[in-house]
């Protein structure tokens, strides 16, 4: 949902554009568009994983969870989902 | 390295390997508002094709993904058959299908593509009346949803 939210929201510079707004979108954009835009959610993906990842700290022995410090405060991650 | 699985599928296609886009992508293409880390193609399983195939794969460097991250070639035989092959390439990830659902493969599913241009390529992409009715077999949420979507893509099309 993250994803969707970012994508579009760059997309149609809409915070929350909604499903039929971008289905209508979609529809006026060539196989190549769609592809590319697919491409650009992967990439904006991939690169937040990693930005979030990146700002956890080590987690201390025995830990179950590490604290991020996110810009939204801090955020504590389970470590079986890292 | 960050995926480009258009780049990949235009390899694909420059290679005149016979495919039909499946799975997610295959949802893109068509307009659906869904995104995927991976590009599904059901390959026709001929000799003179897997070859083509094969050529590609080497070029991509690709191997198997292997939960024992042992790096393992892609291998010919495999690709000959009906199972599937889970690949990763320098362009991002690909799973090669000898067949599908119901032992669906490249012949089987024809009827059930519809013809795309892609970068000036022609390109067989399995329909959306197919793909969401194989998601509605599956009993997963994540499929589910997908057909849900998939659903509401094809009515905003006049189709559903």
């Amino acid at each position: 949902m993250l994803l969707f939210v970012t994508v579009v929201a760059g997309t149609l510079s809409k915070p929350e554009p909604s499903e039929d707004t971008l289905l209508q979108h979609l529809r006026t954009l060539t196989v190549d568009e769609r592809l590319a835009w697919n491409d650009a959610a992967v990439a904006a993906a991939l690169e937040l994983r990693r930005a979030f990842l990146e700002s956890c700290p080590v987690p201390a022995a025995g830990a179950a969870s590490v604290r991020s410090n996110t810009e939204h405060g801090p955020v504590f991650v389970p470590l079986s989902n890292r | 390295m960050t995926p480009n699985l258009t780049e990949l599928l235009l390899r694909l296609l420059d290679a005149r390997v016979e495919l039909i886009l499946a799975g997610g992508l295959a949802a893109v293409a068509q307009g659906a508002p869904v995104t995927t880390f991976d590009v599904d193609i059901v390959h026709r399983r001929t000799r003179e094709n897997v070859d083509r195939l094969v050529g590609v794969l080497a070029s991509l460097h690709a191997f198997v993904r292997d939960p024992a991250q042992r790096k393992l070639a892609p291998a010919r035989e495999a690709l000959l058959g009906p199972g599937h092959n889970l690949l990763v390439t320098d362009l991002g990830p690909l799973d090669c299908l000898g067949a599908i659902e119901g032992g669906l493969d490249f012949d089987g599913l024809l009827p059930f593509t519809v013809d795309l241009s892609l970068s000036g390529r022609s390109l067989k992409v399995l329909g959306l009346e197919k793909l969401a009715e194989l998601k509605e077999r599956w009993s997963d949420e994540e499929s589910k949803l997908r057909a849900v979507i998939l659903r509401k893509t094809l009515r905003s099309q006049g189709r559903g």
